[in-house]
């Protein structure tokens, strides 16, 4: 014997998504007139039992706003009682939260004799003929003659009731997840704001991440389309708009919040009322237990305090993904060139030394790579017979500074700069031609004290060997040892 | 939330939290730099100890965008030390970063002109920082902290970084041939005993805890 479930979905368009919701507990899932119908007969060892197992699905069914559900020997009978009870309320002062559910395990049908006529699309057909007759039940059908019933409605008629009696064998077509996400809705109104979008989106949202689930992998990029409801001569039919992340997710609020720094720099060309989502690149996710935050709060907390253990490299990752996480929320709302990360680049000119790059998605994936060089670049640094500077001016401040009689010239900064150490010659880059920037650089570098202004890092163009400043300027303040 | 008040934009933040942003970044935590006047330079700060790829530079235009970005960067599951340079914000804006920032894990430094000594300040730990005229030490203040107030100055000893990095480069004075007036010899003045004790590092951390 079967066990079947149907479940009928908060609204018709919800019917695949709940559909592929359901793959996850058997692949035995089909469409019934309006109802998700799935086989669960052979999952119920690997549930816990077929009492788990039914909990499972009346929990998840109900947190998707399902409107009712039934459990049964045919699929059919299943489907017939929860179209009664959907369509009328068996407790109309039921809240939203209990879906009318019906469930028995025991292999008898003989409630279903006791659903009026309408419950069953076959036999509803031939309601006004039927009802007259003096039947206002299946079960008042199934006593008639068959062979009369038979003549009188057809052969579909008593098949229908058969097949829902588990007296003949049912066929269906099974419900397969699509290859591609491509989800459309049409907006209850139109709006004219490109935010106004957001209220589909949250209603498309839930179904990308069904079928992301159902497919065991994380959105990588996102397009949002939308069409123009009648359109001005100078806006096109519509537009669209993108969303990358730097690594998979199937994380709702992610998403969103990516869909509402994107969509605000939108300006509709026209009134909307039609959108679709598609999902352009999926990935294959890389699962984290439930526990992943619980164990993270755990962790900084012990960071914070003096002498924990380092911690393993598990939660280096997931420290890097929500790390990541922040720099694509950052990027979106700021603009990419606003979120820099480092690379060093071997030169000895201080300049290009280091280049900051703009956070694209793709880092994450190279940020493995640069590991590796920038320790090496580490370890090359910490055995540097110089001090270097903390902050570097991207653009040397020329110093004036005094011209005392018999004295040589002594930069001026917040005070009389005093020089600690130095010179540090810099001769380098007389092979790069491609700028002003890139001039060559023959500098003599200076630690030196300001009395206003700390340590500087100053440099004093070499006289007569690189073009000086258009103000004559000798004296160059490049950088601070904060 | 800690606010640290310099005379000048940039002077020895790095002096003063080096040390303890290196380890937080040894044990996993990312650098959030927002908004800092100039270019973080890496050499300078790998002496510190601080890995590159664990840096962010994030340079927002407007103060209202960096606001918002030290907000999201303390919502954030990621643990972050958050570096900020807020030479205008005001007391309000103040207010809701240190609410954000009590439920963060991380650290959140914020950075303001000695000008803003003057206003009142939800942080619960000021500081202000100073060179001394030989500019080997460091001078803090503690101009707000948990418990008493503490009305007096405390001078750490540059600290031990700086002079294990430096220090043989510093040893004989620089004199440049034509100037040899222009670099005297550093004059050791003797420590007080209260600085003395204080000359340790962590000694202002127990301080700072009141």
């Amino acid at each position: 014997m079967a066990l079947w479930i149907a479940l009928w979905p908060a609204e018709p368009g919800a019917l695949a998504s709940l559909g592929w919701w359901a793959l996850q507990f058997t692949p035995r899932v089909t469409c019934l007139e309006g109802v998700i119908a799935l086989e669960v007969q052979a999952s119920q060892r690997l549930f816990g039992g077929p009492k788990k197992l039914l909990s499972w699905v009346r929990q998840g069914a109900a947190a998707r706003g399902c409107l009712g559900g039934c459990a049964a020997p045919t699929a059919w009978a299943a489907r017939a009682w929860v179209a009664v009870h959907h369509q009328r309320p068996s407790e109309p002062s039921a809240t939203e939260n209990t879906m009318p559910w019906h469930e028995t395990l025991q292999p008898s049908l003989s409630w279903l004799d006791a659903l009026p006529l309408w419950a069953m699309p076959e036999v509803a057909k031939h309601r006004d003929t039927l009802e007259p007759m003096g039947c206002a039940q299946l079960g008042d059908v199934r006593r008639l003659p068959r062979g009369g019933v038979s003549r009188r409605f057809g052969a579909d008629l008593l098949r229908a009731l058969d097949q829902a009696h588990g007296l003949l064998p049912e066929t269906f077509t099974w419900l397969t997840l699509p290859d591609e996400f491509s989800a459309r809705l049409e907006l209850p109104g139109r709006t004219e704001q490109a935010s106004g979008m957001l209220e589909g989106l949250d209603r498309l949202l839930p179904d990308l991440l069904t079928w992301l689930q159902a497919r065991q992998v994380g959105a990588m990029a996102l397009t949002l389309s939308w069409r123009h409801d009648f359109h001005r001569r100078e806006a096109g039919p519509g537009g669209q708009c993108t969303v990358r992340l730097a690594e998979p997710s199937r994380d709702a609020a992610r998403l969103r919040r990516l869909f509402v720094e994107h969509l605000a720099h939108v300006v509709l060309g026209g009134p909307v009322n039609d959108i679709s989502l598609r999902a352009d690149q999926v990935a294959p996710l890389a699962l984290h237990s439930d526990a992943l935050f619980a164990e993270l709060a755990s962790l900084s907390g012990q960071l914070l305090r003096e002498g924990s253990a380092p911690h393993p490299s598990g939660h280096d990752k997931a420290q890097g993904a929500a790390l990541h996480a922040l720099l694509e929320h950052l990027s979106a709302r700021l603009g990419a060139e606003q979120v820099r990360l480092p690379q060093l680049v071997p030169d000895h000119r201080p300049e290009h030394l280091q280049r900051w790059q703009a956070w694209s998605p793709s880092m994450l994936a190279s940020s493995a790579n640069n590991k590796t060089r920038s320790q090496a670049g580490h370890a090359d640094s910490q055995q540097a017979p110089w001090p270097a500077p903390t902050w570097l001016n991207a653009s040397p401040l020329p110093l004036s500074h005094t011209r005392t009689a018999g004295q040589a010239h002594q930069p001026l900064h917040a005070g009389r700069l005093r020089l600690l150490a130095g010179p540090h010659r810099i001769e380098a880059g007389w092979w790069d031609h491609s700028g002003t920037r890139h001039a060559p650089a023959e500098r003599d570098y200076y630690l030196a004290l300001s009395p206003g202004a700390g340590l500087l890092w100053v440099f004093r163009q070499r006289p007569g060997h690189a073009p000086s400043a258009p103000s004559g300027a000798e004296w160059f303040l490049h950088g601070w040892l904060a | 939330m800690t606010e640290v008040l310099q005379p000048a934009p940039l002077l020895a933040e790095w002096r003063l939290l080096g040390p303890s942003l290196a380890s937080l970044v040894a044990r996993g935590a990312s650098l959030v730099l927002i908004g800092p006047p100039h270019e973080p330079h890496l050499p300078g700060l790998m002496s510190w100890g601080l890995r590159p790829e664990r840096l962010v530079w994030v340079a927002p235009a407007l103060e209202a965008q960096r606001l918002w970005a030290i907000e999201q960067a303390l919502k954030a599951d990621a643990l972050t030390a958050v570096l900020a340079w807020l030479p205008q914000a005001r007391p309000e804006q103040l207010r809701r970063l240190q609410s954000c920032a009590s439920r963060h894990a991380g650290l959140l430094f914020v950075f303001r002109p000695l000008a803003a000594a003057q206003t009142a300040s939800p942080a619960p730990l000021r500081l202000s920082l100073s060179l001394d005229a030989q500019q080997a030490d460091l001078r803090v203040r503690v101009l707000k902290r948990r418990g008493a107030s503490l009305n007096h100055e405390l001078t750490v000893a540059v600290p031990s970084a700086w002079q294990r990095l430096w220090g043989h480069v510093l040893a004989p004075p620089i004199v440049l041939p034509l100037v040899p007036s222009l670099v005297r010899p550093a004059s050791a003045q003797p420590l007080t005993p209260l600085q003395e004790s204080l000359a340790k590092h962590g000694a202002l951390d127990r301080l700072v805890a009141g």
